[in-house]
C-alpha cells in the first residue's frame, strides 16, 4: 500500500516537475537550498528560495501545540510537498540539515500523506535565526495527534538550512 | 458402604470449599496485579524522563554551539593578528559568524522554555547556572550585532569578547556535567521506581502461579475423590442390584413352586373327595360315616386352602391380568352375595344387603372378577366367623365426580371379632389370628392378603376395626370410572342403524358344539331369514367353509379339540377368498384380553353370549352385502318393540368392527334370564321353545351326574368342559342361576357338593319352566 502510494505520489510529482520546469533565480536572500535528486535548478545542481517564493508556493496556516513553545502558536509558510514539486523531487527520503549542522531523515511519506508544513513565520512574523528561523519544519500536531511522539519531534527540524533528496 | 459413601461426600464437600477458598485467594491476587500493572503504565514519571532528556541534549547544544562560537571567534582573532582584518573577514564570513551567535542565542530561548522548569527547578542551583550563562551571551550581543550592521570585522575587539566566551564555555561545560550527574540520578530513581514496581508484581505473579498450581492441586484430589465415591456408588448400586434380584427370583421360584406343587396336590386331592362322597352315598354304619364326613370336611379345607395358595402365588408371579369391563355393580354385588347364601342358612345366619340408591342400576368400568374375589372372601370370612348372628354388606360411594367414583364397601358381622393387635397381622400372607383359628374354622390365612394386592392393585385401601366378641367390620375403597349406562331401557327407540332396518338374506355358517345353543341360534337364525349350516366343531367349520360359499360364519370360541381362534386363524390361511370371510366371534368370556384374541386371529365382530335375537339381526345387518337389492331383503323388519332386552351400546361405530354391548359383561339378574325366555318364545313360538327347553333339561340330568364323576375322578379337563356345556346351554335360555352355579364351580370357588347344588339349580329351573308353561 505505502509502495504504492509512493509510486503515484512519485508520478504526480513528476506531472508537477514537467509544469514548472524553469525555477527563477532568487531575488533576496537565499533562506532555504534543495539539492540532491531534483530536476529543476537555479544554482547549479541545487534550487535556491528567498521568502518571496517560498512564500508564493501552495502553503497553509495552523495554530497548535509544540514542545518548543508554551502556548499554542501560529505557524505558516508552504507546504513540504509544494516546495519537493517546485523543484521536481524524486526520492523515497529527505535530509533536512540546519544552520547547526543538525539533521534529520524525513520519509518522502511525510511530505505526500501529511500537511508537513516548511513554516516560515511565527505568530505572523518572520523567525530570525536567534529564534528557529528562519525555516521551521512543522508537522501537523494538531489534525494528526499520533504524531505527537519523539519520533516526529526529531523530525521538526528548526534553523533549517538545506534539503537533501536522496533516491 | 453407607459409612463409606458418607465418608466419601464429606471429602468432595471440604475438597469444594478448599477450592473455593483458594479461588477468592486467586481472584484477589489477580487484582492487586491488574493494579501494580496499572500503575507502572500510568507512571507520571516517564513524562519526566522524556523532558529531562530533552533538557541535557538542550543543554549540550548549548556547550556545543558555544564551543562553536569561540573556535570562531578565536580563528578571527588568530587571523586578524596574523594577516589583517581583511584575510580574517576571508577566512570566516562576518555574516556566518553572526549566525553561529544567532544559533547559540536561540539555544538560550529553547532552554528558557517553561516545560524545563519542572527539571531545572527541582535544583536551584541550574536556575542560577542558566541565569550566569543567559548573561554572559547577552552581554557580547552587542558585539555580534555591530559585525551585523556593518559586515566586517573593522574595529571589532575581539578578545573580550573570546575571554567571555572562555567563561561560558567552562560555564555550559559544568553546566553539561552536572546536569548529566542530575539526570543520570533521576535516571537511575527512576529505574529503582520501576524495578520496584516489578519486583512487586513479579512477586504477586509467584503468589498466582503457586495458588493456580495448589488449585490444580485440589481440583486434581477432589476428581480423585469424586471418583473414588463414584466407584463406590457403583459398587452398591450392584450390590443393591444384585440383593434384589436375589430376592425377586427367590420370590418367584417360591411362587412358580408354589403353582406347581399346588396343581399336583389338586388332582389327587379331587380323586380322594369325588371317591368320599360316593363313599358318602353308600348306606354305611353310623361310625363309618363319620369318618367319610371328615374325610370330606378336612379334603375340602385342604382343597380351599390349596386354592388360595394358588391364587396368591398366581398375584405374585403377576400372572394375574386385571381387565376394564363395563358392567352393572348392584348385579355383581348381588350375585356374590348369592354364592354365599347357602352358607349364611348353614351357620344360621342373616345377610342383609345395602347397597347405595345412587349406584343401584348404575354402571361402572373396573375389573368385576378382582371386585367379586375381595366381596367373597369378606362375606365368606364374616359368615364362617358368626354364628346365630348377622352379616351386613354395605356399598356406598364417595367422591363422585363426571367420570369416576369412589367405590365404598364394608362387610359388617356380629361375630367373634378379632383383637386389635392381632388386627395390624390380619392382611399379612400366611398368618392367621391364632393357630387354634385353623383348627377351628379352616383356612390358610391367605384370602386377607390376597385381597390386599389385590385392593392395592387397584388403587386402593383395605383395613379392618373390630371389638373382640362384638364382631369385626372389614371395608374397602376402590377407584372406579363412571361408565354410561348402557340403554338397557326396554322398549328405548333405536337409534343405531345397524339395529334397524332390513335384514339381508345371508349363508350362515354357525359353529357351535352345545347342542342347545346350535338349535337356539339356529332356530333364531332361521326365523330371521338365513340360510344356516351348522358345523359341531373347528374342524368341521373349516372343511364346511372349503366346501360352500358362506357370507358369515358366527363362531363358537370355547370348542373341544379346535377352538374357534384356532379354527379362524387356519380359515384366514386357507388363501384369498376366504381372507374377507365375515367371522364373528360368540363367546361367554368377554373380558378386554378375549377381545383381544379374537381380533388377533383375524375376526371381524365379537360377540358376548347368549346372542339375543335383536343381535343376530344387528350382526346380519353389519356383516351383510352393502348393495342390498329388494329380493335380497327378507325377514321381518325389526324395530325395537321386539327388544325388550336389547342392550344397545353408547359405541355404535367402533372402528374395528366390532358390535356395540361386546364389552358389557352379563352378570344377569333372573329379570334378564326371564327377559330372554320371554324373547325366545315370542320369536320362536312356544312349540320350538318347550321343546328347546325339554331338550336341555334332558341334557342337563345327563350332564349333572357326568360333572360329579369328573370331580371324583380329579379329571379337571372333562370336568370344566362339561361344566362349561351346562353354563352356556343354561345361559342360552335364561336360567340364571343355574349358569351362575355352573361358573362358579367351574372357578372352583366353591367346591362344596357339586351334585347337590347343581340338582337343587336345575330342579329349581324345571319349577321356573313349569310356570312359564302354565
Amino acid at each position: 500500500m505505502r509502495t504504492l502510494l509512493s509510486f503515484l505520489a512519485g508520478a504526480l510529482l513528476l506531472c508537477a516537475a514537467a509544469q514548472a520546469a524553469d525555477l527563477p533565480a532568487p531575488s533576496g536572500d537565499v533562506v532555504l537550498v534543495v539539492t540532491g535528486n531534483i530536476d529543476n535548478t537555479n544554482n547549479g545542481d541545487s534550487a535556491e528560495f528567498d521568502m518571496e517564493m517560498l512564500e508564493s508556493l501552495d502553503g497553509l496556516s495552523k495554530t497548535l501545540e509544540t514542545p518548543w513553545t508554551d502556548e499554542t502558536t501560529a505557524f505558516s509558510g508552504p507546504k513540504l510537498r509544494a516546495v519537493l514539486e517546485k523543484v521536481g523531487a524524486r526520492g523515497s527520503k529527505l535530509i533536512v540539515k540546519a544552520l547547526n549542522d543538525y539533521s534529520a531523515e524525513v520519509p518522502m511519506e511525510d511530505a505526500e500523506i501529511y500537511d508537513t508544513m516548511l513554516a516560515t513565520k511565527m505568530n505572523g512574523e518572520h523567525m530570525s535565526v536567534r529564534n528557529k528561523g528562519p525555516v521551521f519544519l512543522i508537522y501537523p500536531f494538531d489534525t494528526n495527534p499520533e504524531l505527537f511522539n519523539e519520533k516526529y519531534f526529531s523530525r521538526s527540524v528548526w534553523q533549517i538550512r538545506e534539503v537533501e533528496v536522496v533516491e | 458402604m453407607k459409612n463409606q459413601l458418607e465418608i466419601g461426600g464429606k471429602a468432595v464437600e471440604q475438597a469444594a470449599r478448599a477450592t473455593k477458598f483458594v479461588l477468592a485467594v486467586q481472584i484477589f491476587l489477580v487484582c492487586t496485579v491488574l493494579a501494580i500493572f496499572s500503575m507502572l503504565v500510568k507512571r507520571e514519571g516517564e513524562l519526566h524522563d522524556a523532558i529531562r532528556e530533552d533538557a541535557i541534549w538542550a543543554v549540550y547544544q548549548l556547550d556545543r554551539e558555544t564551543r562553536a562560537v569561540f573556535e570562531m571567534v578565536q580563528r578571527i582573532s588568530h587571523r586578524i593578528a596574523d594577516a589583517g582584518v581583511e584575510a580574517a573577514e576571508v577566512a570566516v564570513a562576518p555574516r556566518d559568524l553572526v549566525t553561529r551567535y544567532d544559533i547559540l542565542y536561540s539555544r538560550l530561548t529553547v532552554l528558557a522554555n517553561s516545560k524545563y522548569n519542572v527539571f531545572f527547578e527541582q535544583s536551584p542551583n541550574f536556575r542560577s547556572r542558566l541565569a550566569g550563562i543567559e548573561d554572559k551571551i547577552l552581554a557580547i550581543e552587542p558585539v555580534f550585532n555591530d559585525i551585523a550592521a556593518q559586515k566586517n570585522y573593522a574595529g571589532v575587539e575581539f578578545s573580550p569578547v573570546a575571554a567571555t566566551l572562555e567563561e561560558i564555555r567552562i560555564a555550559t561545560n559544568e553546566f553539561l556535567v552536572r546536569t548529566n550527574a542530575t539526570i543520570s540520578e533521576a535516571r537511575a530513581d527512576a529505574r529503582n521506581d520501576v524495578f520496584q514496581g516489578q519486583m512487586l508484581a513479579f512477586l504477586f505473579m509467584f503468589a498466582i502461579v503457586v495458588a493456580a498450581l495448589f488449585l490444580a492441586f485440589h481440583m486434581l484430589l477432589q476428581v480423585r475423590i469424586v471418583k473414588q465415591t463414584r466407584e463406590g456408588m457403583t459398587r452398591a448400586a450392584a450390590e443393591f442390584e444384585k440383593a434384589y434380584e436375589a430376592a425377586e427370583a427367590g420370590n418367584k421360584a417360591k411362587s412358580a413352586f408354589l403353582a406347581t406343587i399346588g396343581h399336583e396336590i389338586r388332582t389327587p386331592l379331587n380323586g380322594i373327595l369325588g371317591m368320599a362322597e360316593l363313599l358318602a352315598q353308600k348306606p354305611l354304619p353310623a361310625e363309618e360315616s363319620g369318618y367319610v364326613r371328615t374325610i370330606t370336611r378336612s379334603g375340602r379345607a385342604l382343597l380351599e386352602m390349596i386354592n388360595e395358595i394358588l391364587d396368591y402365588a398366581k398375584i405374585e408371579y403377576g400372572s394375574q391380568q386385571s381387565e376394564e369391563i363395563i358392567f352393572r355393580l348392584d348385579d355383581l354385588v348381588r350375585d356374590t352375595a348369592a354364592v354365599v347364601e347357602g352358607q349364611v342358612l348353614e351357620q344360621n345366619n342373616d345377610l342383609k344387603l345395602h347397597i347405595d340408591p345412587a349406584l343401584d342400576g348404575a354402571f361402572i368400568k373396573s375389573d368385576p372378577t378382582r371386585l367379586k374375589r375381595i366381596l367373597l372372601n369378606l362375606l365368606s370370612n364374616a359368615v364362617k366367623f358368626t354364628e346365630n348372628g348377622s352379616v351386613w354388606l354395605e356399598v356406598t360411594a364417595g367422591n363422585v365426580t363426571d367420570e369416576t367414583l369412589e367405590l365404598n364397601v364394608s362387610v359388617r358381622d356380629s361375630g367373634i371379632g378379632i383383637a386389635s393387635d392381632a388386627q395390624k397381622q390380619l392382611f399379612t400372607a400366611f398368618h392367621q389370628v391364632d393357630s387354634s383359628i385353623s383348627r377351628r374354622f379352616g383356612g390358610t390365612g391367605l384370602g386377607l392378603a390376597i385381597c390386599k394386592q389385590i385392593v392395592e392393585a387397584m388403587q386402593g385401601t383395605i383395613g379392618v376395626s373390630s371389638t373382640p366378641g362384638e364382631g369385626a367390620t372389614f371395608s374397602f375403597t376402590v377407584p372406579v370410572q363412571r361408565a354410561k349406562a348402557p340403554a338397557c331401557i326396554p322398549g328405548a327407540p333405536e337409534e343405531d342403524a345397524a339395529l334397524s332396518g332390513p335384514i339381508p338374506r345371508l349363508r350362515v355358517l354357525l359353529v357351535e358344539d352345545n347342542a342347545i345353543n346350535q338349535r337356539v341360534a339356529a332356530k333364531l337364525l332361521e326365523k330371521l331369514g338365513q340360510d344356516v349350516t351348522i358345523a359341531c366343531d373347528g374342524r368341521q367349520a373349516i372343511k364346511q367353509v372349503r366346501n360352500a360359499a358362506f357370507d358369515l360364519v358366527l363362531m363358537d370360541v370355547q370348542m373341544p379339540d379346535l377352538d374357534g381362534i384356532a379354527a379362524t386363524r387356519l380359515i384366514r390361511k386357507l388363501g384369498a377368498p376366504f381372507e374377507r370371510l365375515a367371522i364373528v366371534a360368540m363367546t361367554a368370556n368377554a373380558s378386554d384380553q378375549d377381545r383381544q384374541d379374537c381380533l388377533d386371529a383375524g375376526m371381524n365382530g365379537f360377540e358376548s353370549k347368549p346372542v339375543t335375537f335383536q343381535r343376530f339381526a344387528a350382526i346380519l345387518r353389519a356383516h351383510g352385502p352393502s348393495h342390498l337389492s329388494a329380493d335380497d331383503v327378507t325377514g321381518p323388519a325389526i324395530t325395537a318393540s321386539g327388544a325388550s332386552a336389547a342392550c344397545d351400546p353408547e359405541t355404535s361405530a367402533e372402528p374395528d368392527a366390532f358390535l356395540p354391548r361386546a364389552n358389557v359383561v352379563h352378570l344377569a339378574g333372573d329379570e334378564t334370564g326371564e327377559a330372554r325366555r320371554a324373547e325366545l318364545l315370542e320369536e320362536l313360538g312356544e312349540e320350538v321353545f318347550q321343546s328347546l327347553l325339554n331338550e336341555f333339561f334332558e341334557h342337563a340330568d345327563t350332564l349333572v351326574p357326568q360333572i360329579t364323576m369328573a370331580a371324583a375322578e380329579g379329571d379337571a379337563e372333562t370336568y370344566d368342559r362339561l361344566l362349561h356345556a351346562l353354563k352356556g346351554a343354561s345361559d342360552n335360555l335364561g336360567f340364571t342361576a343355574l349358569t351362575r352355579t355352573a361358573e362358579a364351580l367351574r372357578t372352583s370357588i366353591d367346591t362344596s357338593n357339586q351334585e347337590t347344588r347343581l340338582t337343587v339349580e336345575l330342579e329349581k329351573a324345571k319349577n321356573r319352566y313349569r310356570k312359564i308353561a302354565i
